[in-house]
């Protein structure tokens, strides 16, 4: 529980309102601001207090919202510490996102009530209000003990333990060849300890991906219909919402605001987004739907690309085909009822789906090739279990990237402490998780496996 | 309190430290404290057994050679008298980084034993008694001094406990056992008991040793020689070239004679931070030996590694065979440990042969070191080989050791269980929570090893005098040393079996390193006056030179490049550059180097880490009021209360490590520390 950490949450209700608010606090909260926000004026550090700004958040180039920006400096702020909140869409996952890329760049996920208890400690708030905090505090405790006691048994606890076995293991050798020079201990090859280190990143990279999965379950994949106007776009989304929710109409260009909604496929949720058809245009109004469009694709986790079967390809297919391969992509060939008249060996080595919105005919080929590429082959049942969350996600990724230092060093012929002090930071990350005390954890382990004895 | 009814001669003098014990513990105690100006007494059940090694003839090894830096960086006597004593010096690990090289030498125990005791004998404001104590003299919550066997009271404001093994200690040989702490000498039984009445928990542990054999009946040919490296490494840096000047403290035992002494130049016992020049010593028979003056430091500084004063011995490598494991296999069940007439635990990492092949039954043959004892005794120890199997067990057992075939053993294997204080009873500096001014050092707060007890009894001898200077309690930390891991080990933890310090339980191990100890700690022991100001001095120098070279190597480039950035490349070393720029980097002294080497090479780690120990100083600062009442926090799982109630954390960086107390618990501490400091006092929880 550490003041000196900037500390970051999600301070609105999930799922509630039209708003929600990624709250930021603590000595590098404006740094943190700083690497995800792209303002119109400048830098959020360069802000002065009370001030609330326009811009967009932004992961490398990838813009993921356009947020309002509020800068509270220190002392003047709710914790008495620096402040930004950044006010995004509504739902979950604006919020979620730019709460993970504020993890990713240093802040820490803030505990239940660490707000205000930041508040209370730094003397913000009176004796009232930080015993309602310490209650807050005290039902987190019990929960989160109640909470780490179900995840014991659980599926994700036991995937977690089986990576700090492996690495802790790792460990021990590389400990007991440092700490026991005289005893007559092999130490693993470099060669081996860097197989085993890919074996752990390997399984680390499953549990990051379960992470998503555990998201895809909660939350949905952000899908993206794409096509040329009156490829059949919005009935496609109605076909798969079952019920009409989009305004279609013949008139190109009908679809004038992206349109977000979730389906069911197969029992798991897709956020299907309808977009401004895809083409040059002069209206003003369209222009910016289509722009829209683009930067939907951009942050699209699925792509299902629709082209109009009884026609040949144009330029504009083409063009559109190439900035979606970049996504994972479906193709659907509509109104093949009207007769195939494209040539499909342009799509032969996509994932390709003919059908007819207007008959129906194809449409549950299609949900199927879309259940399939969400959980790629996985049964439903094996992610009942699976609810990695953030704070385990950040560790995962904390423990990854130590591990990758340790090949690193590894690979520049590093002497061995070094590789031992990334893999203890990877196991110490994993243990914020597990609970385990990894000196003592790896002291047993050299104790089992080695004999020491001079 | 009176532990005997008879009548009590008291002592007239009456001492500010008293310490119980003069094995490692004890001596590193009585000489910190006297050398803070404490007037001490030391007293031992028999005065020729002062800083004895029980076990093996070694000091030293990882993380034990670091914490004989430590103590030697801080002003302790071990490293001096390990220099002066030793018969084989060895730089480990010297294949991998300088962050876990470690010096470690092969000793002559009596020299050392007897080296240690001269030091003692001579050091002002210290008296050395043969006393066995068989009470403590405590009024309310303090103690008072003790009471010996012979109905003596000493008084005195501390005293420091530092018993070893010998608490209701008992030997086991196969079947047989015996009352003792040592070989040949007797356990301690009063004490125990004096102890458990004042309310203190003792518990058991048990620990071994190997027979020792007769040097002439081994067949040496047969096995494998072991040399000490050349040039030898010091365990003190006042024999380090970077000091560029040396201090002799020479112990030489003399196998014609009955005399034993110990030589020194006159400034050489200042050098060795004696404040005071040792009493009753003829300076014309003081002999000197220095090196040559430097006439031009450059060239001096390279060649002029120290020299050990005794004549070195070489070890000898064997293993075990075949045979060896069929004998143990047979005779398991006359072994104490497997019979069940031992119940205590014994230290992991130093298991039993025995232990070793039922542990590890897929192990054939075991390594076995055999280490000389002295230059004067025949006497062989046989390490690797720790055993309580019966007499006639242990000598098939010999024999079936690769030249060992006709070996005779001097002295039988045996282990030994005694009574320890679990240490949570303590506080950090050592003092225990249940009495005022009693501290516990050493063997008896349940670790093992001579480094690792004399760390402590340097922690509760310099404690002791702070008391008595009437200053506060120093505790040292993770990040400053392994004696601050060492400690806050002990007090945080406690230890079920018995504790020896490795490199693994330092989380800034690449900051604790051998070679920087002074850099650490040795203002530290110079505030304390434990560094006399001529040692201070040259430690400033070496500093300045660090400095001055950090400077050329951040300056002066090769092909466009600064040194530096050479020296970041992992392909790249100290001595690469050396060669290609001797005009700036000539005459670095050798123990400079891997400091040098180290804090370049590796500074993202080291960085890394410093950042890691930034964040922990700002909770080590946030102290725990002295009487808080944990049991009252009632946001608290009871567990975690009955936790913090036991083990009284002085601050919320020592609660974090107490086992099972999670971030959440110290936010309720935090909040719950705020609330009263904001409440008027007295007024009652609202929790």
């Amino acid at each position: 529980m550490d003041m000196e950490e900037t500390i970051a949450a999600i301070a609105t209700p999930l799922g509630v309102g039209s708003l929600s608010v990624v709250r930021l606090s603590g000595k590098t909260a404006l740094k943190v601001a700083d690497a995800i926000f792209q303002g119109s004026n400048g830098q959020p550090s360069s802000y002065p207090t009370m001030t609330m700004h326009l811009g967009v958040i932004h992961d490398n180039d990838v813009m993921i919202d356009e947020v309002l920006l509020s800068v509270m400096r220190a002392p003047r702020s709710f914790t008495t510490e620096d402040v930004v909140e950044i006010s995004c869409h509504g739902g979950i996952l604006s919020a979620k996102r730019i709460l993970d890329l504020a993890l990713k760049h240093g802040a820490r996920l803030a505990q239940p009530g660490e707000f205000t208890k930041r508040a209370f400690l730094n003397g913000r708030i009176d004796l009232t209000r930080a015993e309602a905090t310490l209650d807050i505090i005290m039902a987190q405790t019990e929960g989160a003990h109640t909470a780490a006691v179900a995840q014991l048994e659980g599926h994700l606890f036991r995937r977690l333990g089986k990576v700090y076995d492996h690495l802790s293991n790792l460990l021990a050798h590389v400990e007991a060849h440092i700490d026991f020079p005289e005893e007559d201990i092999t130490p693993e090859t470099r060669e081996r300890i860097a197989e085993h280190l890919t074996d752990a990143v390997k399984f680390q990279e499953l549990l990051i991906r379960t992470a998503r999965d555990g998201r895809v379950l909660r939350e949905g994949v952000k899908t993206i219909i794409i096509g040329k106007p009156n490829v059949g776009k919005s009935s496609l989304l109605n076909a798969l919402l079952g019920h009409d929710r989009a305004i279609v109409s013949a008139t190109p260009g009908t679809t004038r605001d992206t349109i977000e909604e979730v389906a069911t496929i197969e029992g798991l949720p897709l956020r299907l987004m309808d977009t401004a058809g895809l083409r040059e245009s002069s209206e003003e109004v369209e222009k910016e739907g289509m722009s829209r469009t683009r930067k939907h694709l951009q942050s699209a986790e699925l792509v299902l690309f629709m082209l109009d079967a009884s026609h040949r390809m144009d330029d504009m297919d083409r063009e559109l085909l190439a900035l979606s391969k970049e996504k994972p992509l479906i193709i659907v060939l509509n109104k093949i009822d009207l007769g195939q008249v494209i040539d499909s060996n342009y799509v032969r080595d996509q994932t390709t789906c003919s059908l007819s919105v207007k008959t129906g005919q194809g449409i549950d080929d299609l949900k199927k090739l879309i259940s399939v590429h969400l959980w790629q082959g996985k049964t439903r049942e094996s992610f009942r279990e699976i609810f990695i969350n953030t704070r385990h996600q950040e560790a995962l990724q904390r423990s990854r990237k130590a591990l990758e230092k340790a090949k690193v060093a590894l690979d520049e012929k590093r002497s061995f402490e070094y590789i031992a002090a990334d893999l203890r930071e990877a196991l110490e990350a994993l243990g914020e998780v597990t609970g385990r005390s990894v000196t003592d954890d790896v002291l047993d382990k050299i104790f089992s496996q080695f004999c020491i004895g001079k | 309190m009176a532990g005997s009814s008879s009548p009590m001669f008291t002592h007239p003098k009456t001492y500010d430290v008293i310490v119980v014990g003069a094995g490692h513990a004890g001596v590193e105690a009585a000489l910190a404290a006297s050398r803070m100006g404490a007037c001490t007494l030391l007293t031992t059940m028999d005065l020729d057994t002062i800083g004895k090694m029980s076990c093996n003839p070694a000091i030293g090894g990882l993380a034990k050679g670091h914490i004989v830096r430590e103590i030697d960086a801080l002003g302790g006597q071990m490293g001096l008298t390990t220099d002066a004593t030793g018969i084989q010096f060895r730089m480990l690990n010297r294949k991998k980084g300088p962050a876990v090289w470690a010096p470690r030498a092969q000793c002559d125990k009596k020299a050392y034993q007897y080296a240690m005791k001269a030091v003692c004998e001579r050091q002002s404001s210290l008296d050395v008694r043969q006393a066995q104590a068989s009470a403590l003299i405590v009024e309310g919550d303090q103690i008072k001094g003790i009471e010996t066997s012979m109905g003596v009271q000493f008084l005195g404001t501390c005293v420091i406990i530092t018993t070893g093994t010998f608490l209701k200690a008992l030997m086991h040989v196969g079947e047989s056992q015996q009352r003792g702490g040592r070989g040949g000498e007797p356990a301690a039984y009063g004490l125990s008991d004096s102890l458990n009445r004042l309310g203190f928990e003792l518990e058991r542990l048990k620990t071994g040793t190997p027979p020792r054999l007769n040097r002439h009946s081994i067949n040496w040919k047969e096995l494998t020689v072991q040399e000490g490296d050349q040039p030898t490494p010091p365990f003190s840096y006042v024999h380090e070239a970077s000091y560029a000047d040396h201090v002799v403290l020479e112990a030489k035992f003399e196998a014609d004679g009955v005399v034993f002494h110990v030589e020194q130049n006159d400034r050489g016992w200042r050098m060795a931070d004696c404040r005071i020049p040792p009493k009753g010593l003829q300076t014309s028979k003081m002999k000197s030996k220095r090196l040559p003056k430097i006439r031009n430091p450059k060239s001096e500084i390279r060649n002029s590694p120290w020299s050990p004063p005794l004549r070195q011995l070489p070890c000898h490598l064997t293993s075990t065979t075949l045979r060896t494991e069929e004998i143990i296999r047979a005779n398991l069940h006359r072994s104490p440990m497997y019979s069940g007439q031992i119940q205590s635990t014994g230290p992991r990492y130093c298991p039993s042969i025995e232990d070793k092949y039922v542990k590890f039954p897929d192990k054939e043959t075991h390594q076995i070191f055999l280490e000389p004892e002295g230059l004067n005794t025949d006497e062989i120890y046989v390490n690797g080989c720790s055993t309580s199997l019966p007499y006639d067990v242990q000598i098939d057992l010999v024999h079936s050791i690769k030249g060992l075939e006709n070996a005779e053993i001097m002295r039988a294997g045996y282990a030994v269980e005694y009574d320890y204080a679990p240490p949570t009873q303590l506080l950090p500096w050592l003092e225990t929570k249940r009495v005022k001014n009693l501290f516990f050092a050493g063997q008896l707060n349940g670790t093992t090893g001579y480094e690792e007890a004399a760390a402590q009894g340097f922690v509760a001898g310099i404690n002791a005098a702070l008391r008595i200077q009437g200053k506060k309690p120093y505790t040292f930390s993770r990040a400053d040393s392994y004696i601050g891991v060492l400690v806050d080990d002990l007090v945080t933890k406690g230890t079920q079996e018995p504790y020896r310090m490795f490199t693994s339980r330092a989380e800034y191990r690449l900051l604790l390193r051998q070679d920087n100890a002074d850099e650490r700690l040795t203002a530290l022991g110079f505030e304390w006056g434990l560094i006399s100001k001529e040692r201070h001095g040259l430690f400033q120098d070496k500093l300045k030179r660090i400095a001055s070279l950090r400077e050329t190597l951040k300056t002066k480039r090769l092909k466009g490049v600064t040194l530096q950035q050479w020296l970041r490349r992992p392909e790249v070393n100290l001595d690469d550059l050396i060669m290609r720029a001797p005009e700036w980097l000539a005459d670095i002294p050798d123990d400079l180097k891997a400091s040098i080497e180290m804090d370049i090479k590796y500074e993202g780690y080291i960085a890394r880490d410093m950042a890691h120990v930034e964040r922990l100083k700002k909770t080590e600062n946030q102290p725990i009021p002295e009487h808080m009442n944990f049991q009252e926090i009632r946001a608290l799982r009871r567990e975690t209360r009955e936790k913090l109630h036991k083990i009284r954390p002085q601050t919320i960086g020592q609660a974090t490590r107490i086992s099972g107390v999670t971030p959440a618990d110290i936010g309720v501490l935090l909040v719950w520390m705020k609330k009263l400091s904001m409440k008027p006092q007295g007024s009652d929880s609202v929790m």
